[in-house]
């Protein structure tokens, strides 16, 4: 016990002591607080006696020692804030440190100590009301917070936040004594982190005294002066500082401190009316939101009197000025002032909505002040007259009446439907009170309960224009600003159902009845702005208008379930009749839309009218009815687009097109025109293919719908009549494979076991009808699963081989090659059924010496010498072979994905096929060919078949390890090799190597694959055949010369041939893209190293003179970049 | 100090949205010519002699005051000093010159002139900018090379 006090004693002794440098000063402070800190959060030291140790340095006169004991207590005290503590202990504390905040010496421990005091948690022991009150008396008089240093200032506002805060009940009797302080600490403030705190502070003061007669009330004007001087925010945070602090923080924090209370209305608001006359844009963009912000946030009665000086501001800004000026308005501008307007309008507007929630009477929806004062402002007057009046005979001349009028009612029209969409009661008084006038202005709507002499009036004051295309033009301009209402109130409903969710029985929708009552007009009038033709915009307003109307959220739509059919329908009649593209393209979005808002709104039943039930059934029947593959184009492609995405429509369309499927095989059968027949079955399978099935994701549900539509496949495969058309089998076995992908593994097999029957079943079958089994048995093979059940393998086996290697039409010899390299890819490795067929018989069984020597190429001695003994082949023909050639190479991805070493019989034997590849033309060139576009099959990626969506078995690594391997034994045959055209040859195989290969593996390889790379490239750069094996080394080239690890060392000693080749193929006549990258290669060349670039750079630049002239802009604006780089390494150096 | 600048607060402009050819076609068969927007784009970035900005930014150059003739090899351009005094005004269409000298193909005679009415002593400089063995010469002084070439310097963004 004796030891204790003495090394306690050296540890503050250590602390305050003053003689060491500053850094290991502030070293020594923190360990030694640590130490003393941790001893009492062990209950080795009570806070009491280590109090009574810092005695002497608590109280001493050396003012550096005094400080620094307080600061050590206070950092103590900091440590322990979830320790709990006695109560005296705290008081004592507590009145220590408020005593303290006088002794200007020790105000950093102080204010420390106090703080961490004051922001204890109730568990730990807190400080009481009277002490708390203690400490914010203290701070108030002693604290000159502006006088401070940066670090000290912020440490008292935080004191000032945390009493605030935490300790409201404690500081509120100080009323104006608070607030004075609050403002003096305040005022002047730069720093944008104490700026944040002071924001903070004013709002919390604001909060603490909400009364209107309180103590914030009466300094209202020195408190909002203070934090007024900081509007508009302007700040640039210098790029280095270290904590971010934005712009938008900063005037976020100054907003809500602007409307945290109602008591500024009288200063905010004039001066932010103010600061919209400022030429500062920032500071227009500013006013208005903030003066939006604030109008929602003080409410209707505080600002009843800037009602009218609000208005105004927003008129100036929002309609077109009286002087035609040559400045546009600003977007941004009007953006901002509109959500301003919409939120006063709702802010005036509030009482009366919750009046319409309460009541449910509708006729107590009244205008509030600000809404009354748009509508009473003569605006919607004069829009009706504009739109009224001839204004021809007043001599204005026409376009500049036109242009004004556009602006005019386009500003109007804003100003209206944002009042609409504020709220449900501004809503209803906009619709009530304006839509009706406008209608009947614009001559769109006949009222309905008005007498026939004024409907008569209204026709004929319709007619009554002299100039109809003037007149066609107003009522454009008329619907436009109706639409903009229409278009508000939907946003406004949508809004409103999003808000209140599914709850929707319990919302009132009377405040959508004056746009019920107009419904049937506005139908009319959209209906024949779409078909009048008036101009060229009305038809577009027309699709919009129509789409709004039907786009409501289902409970809360205007119109009635008749009306929305006859939208549809006119949609529906609209996409299959005979209009222009663009409106097509409308109207398929407008449709859309309504579809996504019928799915969202969840009220979609069988009964329901709806997009599903009015125009599905009819396109569906428009492609049933079709007689042609041109016919059946439009109504698939809108079916496409509006199902694609629904996931109830789904099933139903599926079935449909079956249907439709099955209608046009039993048309073929009967002989009835096959040609048109097989187009549009084609079109169908094509739709189902490509736009309906890759949507869904489980099948299962609709197992039934699936098994159907693949009966109906089988059944297009058999179908004599269509063997004319290959097309048709090429989108069946297409649609075969999306469906089966999906499938589980059950369901594949049950397929699979369909197609073998019909596929073993040799009775009935024809050649050509069994070949197209094959090719559709394959697909299935392709895009099983792994664990799917395959009957009878080694036959399937053996009939697909066979068929791999034929003559037949291509599609039929690839697929079955890729369904024996599928096969085998996926083959289970211990499987007992097929009698012990196992994998590796299987592998035995496909490469065997007869398909091999087939189609490997004998010397001549050797084939000499077998037709002597008389063991002879049946000679296959060129075709065969190169068949079998593709057939080897798919194989061998197989076996290559899965790890197999079979892969290795395949490579040798491409080897030997791209070796035996003498001259272009004839039999061995085409088998060279096949060879080299071989390695890339086994490479590269595809997206039929052998990929993770068909269920292929994938290992890691394989196309490297495939890559590695390879290499070598290429290298060896070119360098081998004395025959140019060999290595031709070779070098397009190792293109066709490299493509498929990762660059990251090419990297790996660097130095020995990069010769390579440039021999591919100087061998390739004559034939037009080769130049997407040219891009993709040049994009190997590339990435070569940007790695900066692994490829710019073993680039940097080529760089005089890289040049040389990429010279030549800058010039490359048979591919765009090729002549770009080579450029931005040669540009990349720039990087490396200085000494080795500057000898070219004359030759380089001499070269691209030449490029600068080319064909394409695209080849030019890379050749002027690529001149730029090469044109810097002179500057830059000298 | 350093000297006045001549204009020292001029009137900035936005950029224009840099409107990129409809989808660019790959196919050799159909050559596009080189047109105003082509030359605009070469020239748009460079910078003002005495601002930060660009001469797209200060309104020196427009497309419109681009003219272009792919057939007859023949290239116009038009510049607007931001003053009418502006000493500037030979340094600028030195940078156009060089650049275009750069980023054209060597067939097209160039030809650079002010806007009419655009400068005080506009015979002068227009003279003296498409005087090939003046603007040789210019090209020659390291001082002035210096300049230009810190007016090409950032039109790589």
């Amino acid at each position: 016990m004796m030891a204790q006090p003495s090394t306690l004693e050296s540890l503050i002794e250590s602390f305050v002591t003053t003689e060491k440098s500053p850094a290991e000063q502030a070293r020594a402070q923190a360990s030694s607080a640590k130490a003393i800190s941790k001893r009492i959060l062990h209950g080795e030291l009570t806070i009491q006696s280590l109090v009574l140790t810092l005695g002497a340095y608590l109280t001493t006169t050396d003012n550096i020692v005094r400080h620094r004991g307080t600061l050590l207590l206070s950092d103590i005290l900091a440590d322990l804030s979830g320790k709990r503590l006695e109560d005296t202990a705290i008081k004592s504390l507590t009145n220590f440190y408020s005593a303290r905040l006088g002794d200007w010496h020790c105000l950093q421990g102080a204010v420390l100590g106090s703080l961490s005091l004051l922001r204890r948690r109730s568990n730990a022991g807190t400080v009481e009301v009277e002490d708390a009150r203690e400490v914010a008396k203290s701070a108030l008089t002693n604290l000159h917070v502006q006088a401070l240093a940066r670090k000290d200032r912020m440490l008292c506002l935080e004191l000032f936040e945390c009493l605030l805060e935490k300790h409201a009940g404690a500081v509120t009797p100080l009323k104006d004594d608070l607030v004075f302080g609050v403002v003096a600490a305040v005022e002047e403030e730069k720093d944008p982190r104490c700026l944040l705190l002071a924001f903070r502070i004013t709002r919390l003061l604001a909060k603490l005294y909400p009364d209107p007669e309180g103590p914030v009330a009466s300094c209202a004007e020195e408190l909002f002066d203070v934090v007024s001087r900081y509007f508009p925010i302007s700040f640039n945070p210098r790029p280095d500082s270290p904590d971010d602090i934005t712009r938008e923080d900063l005037a976020n924090s100054l907003k809500a401190t602007f409307a945290c209370t109602p008591i500024f209305a009288p200063y905010c608001i004039p001066l932010l009316l103010e600061k919209l006359s400022s030429s500062l844009r920032r500071a227009k963009l500013d006013a208005l939101n903030y003066l939006g912000h604030c109008g929602l946030a003080y409410g209707a009665k505080a600002l009843k009197e800037y009602t009218v000086a609000v208005w105004d501001a927003l008129k100036a800004e929002l309609l077109p000025p009286s002087m035609p000026s040559e400045e546009p308005q600003d977007v941004e501008i009007v953006k901002e002032a509109l959500s301003c307007l919409r939120s006063w309008v709702l802010a005036s507007q509030i009482e009366n909505d919750s009046s319409l929630l309460s009541m449910r009477d509708s006729g107590i929806m009244k205008a509030g002040d600000f809404l009354q004062l748009i509508l009473q402002d003569g605006l919607v007057e004069d829009l009706v007259t504009c739109l009224k009046n001839d204004t021809v005979s007043r001599g204005h001349t026409q376009s500049l009446m036109k242009d004004r009028a556009i602006q005019q009612a386009e500003g109007a029209g804003h100003i209206l439907a944002e009042s609409a969409q504020a709220s449900p009661s501004s809503c209803f008084v906009v619709c009530r009170q304006v839509l009706n006038r406008l209608m009947t202005a614009t001559g769109l709507s006949i009222v309905s309960n008005a007498t026939p002499e004024i409907v008569a009036a209204a026709a004929s004051e319709a007619q009554a224009g002299t100039n109809p295309n003037l007149d066609n033009f107003k009522s454009v301009i008329g619907l436009g600003v109706v639409l903009q209402i229409v278009i508000a109130a939907r946003n406004l409903a949508e809004k409103c159902f999003q808000e209140r969710g599914q709850s929707l029985a319990m919302t009132p929708k009377e405040w959508l009845d004056p746009l019920q009552e107009q419904a049937e007009n506005l139908l009319t009038a959209f209906h024949k702005a779409i078909t009048d033709e008036l101009s060229r915009d009305s038809a577009v307003l027309g699709v919009s208008g129509l789409q709004a109307l039907a786009s409501f959220p289902a409970s809360l739509s205007p119109v009635s379930s008749d009306q929305l059919r006859r939208i549809l329908l006119i949609f529906k009649d609209l996409l299959i009749g005979d209009i222009n593209q663009e409106l097509l393209d409308i109207v398929l979005i407008a449709l859309e839309n309504i579809n996504n808002v019928e799915e969202r709104s969840g009220a979609v039943d069988e009964g329901n009218v709806g997009v599903l039930t009015v125009v599905v059934p009819d396109l569906l029947g428009a492609v049933r009815e079709a007689k042609s593959g041109t016919e059946v184009g439009k109504p698939l492609r809108v079916l496409a687009k509006i199902c694609g995405s629904r996931s109830g429509a789904r099933p139903l369309v599926i079935k449909n097109l079956t249907e439709s499927i099955h209608l046009g095989i039993s048309r073929a059968n009967v002989r009835e025109d096959v040609d048109d027949v097989s187009t549009k079955l084609v079109g169908v399978l094509r739709c189902i293919s490509e736009d309906i099935l890759p949507w869904c994701d489980d099948l299962s549900a609709n197992q039934s719908v699936m098994t159907e539509l693949t009966t109906e496949i089988w059944a297009v495969v058999s179908t004599q009549a269509f063997r004319c058309n290959q097309s048709v089998l090429e989108w069946s076995s297409k649609v075969m494979r999306v469906a089966v992908v999906k499938f589980d593994a059950s369901a594949q097999s049950r397929i699979l076991q369909h197609g073998a029957q019909l596929l073993f079943d040799t009775t009935r079958h024809h050649e050509e009808e069994m070949d197209w089994t094959i090719a559709l048995v394959a697909s299935v093979i392709v895009s099983v699963r792994a664990t799917a059940v395959v009957p009878n393998k080694q036959s399937l086996l053996t009939m697909m081989m066979r068929a791999a290697q034929s003559d037949k039409a291509f599609l039929i010899t690839e697929t079955a090659a890729q369904a024996v390299a599928s096969m085998l890819n996926k083959w289970a490795v211990s499987t007992d059924e097929d009698g012990g067929f196992t994998l590796e018989k299987a592998v035995h069984m496909v490469l065997d010496e007869d398909f091999l020597s087939q189609i490997v190429p004998k010397s001549r001695l050797e084939s000499s010498a077998e037709i002597d003994k008389g063991k002879d082949f049946p000679c296959k023909s060129v075709r065969q072979k190169v068949s079998g050639v593709r057939a080897a190479a798919w194989i061998g991805k197989g076996l290559a994905m899965r790890g197999h070493s079979g892969v290795s019989v395949v490579a040798s034997v491409l080897l030997k096929l791209l070796l035996s590849g003498t001259s272009e033309e004839g039999e061995e060139s085409s088998l060279a060919t096949a060879a080299a576009e071989g390695l890339g099959i086994i490479l590269k990626e595809s997206d039929v078949c052998l990929n993770k969506t068909h269920h292929a078995v994938v290992r890691p690594l394989f196309k490297q390890r495939f890559f590695s391997s390879m290499l070598l034994p290429l290298l060896e045959a070119v360098r081998s090799s004395s025959e140019t055209q060999t290595k031709l040859w070779l070098y397009r195989g190792i293109g066709h190597l490299i493509s498929g290969t990762p660059h990251v593996a090419l990297l790996a390889d660097g130095a020995k694959v990069f010769p390579v790379i440039l021999g591919t490239l100087s061998f390739l750069c004559s034939d037009r055949s080769d130049s997407d094996i040219l891009l993709s080394t040049l994009l190997a080239l590339s990435s070569f010369l940007v790695d900066e690890n692994q490829g710019r060392p073993v680039v940097g000693e080529h760089v005089s041939s890289i040049v040389k080749r990429l010279l030549i193929l800058i010039q490359y006549q048979h591919s765009v893209i090729v002549r770009e990258t080579a450029l931005q290669c040669l540009g990349a060349v720039v990087g490396l190293p200085y000494n080795r670039v500057y000898p070219l750079r004359r030759e380089v630049l001499k070269a691209l003179s030449a490029a600068l002239d080319d064909k394409k802009r695209v080849v030019r604006k890379e050749a002027v970049r690529c001149r730029q780089a090469w044109t810097m390494i002179s500057t830059k150096k000298t | 100090m350093a000297p006045a600048l001549i204009n020292a607060n001029p009137i900035v402009h936005e950029k224009k949205k840099r409107t990129s050819k409809p989808q660019a076609n790959y196919n050799d068969a159909i050559p596009d010519v080189i047109d105003e927007l082509e030359i605009f784009d070469h020239v748009r970035d460079i910078t003002d002699p005495e601002h930060p900005y660009s001469l797209e930014q200060l309104n020196v150059v427009t497309e419109d005051s681009i003219f272009v003739d792919d057939a007859k090899n023949y290239v116009k351009i038009t510049f607007t000093p931001t003053v009418q005094h502006c000493s500037m005004a030979t340094i600028i269409g030195l940078s156009l010159r060089l650049k275009l000298l750069r980023c054209l193909p060597p067939r097209f005679k160039v030809d650079i002139f002010l806007a009419p009415g655009s400068h005080s002593t506009e015979a002068a400089i227009n003279k003296q900018l498409n005087d090939k063995e003046r603007v040789a010469a210019a090209f020659e002084n390291p001082n002035l090379v210096d300049l230009v070439e810190k007016c090409l310097v950032s039109t790589e963004e």
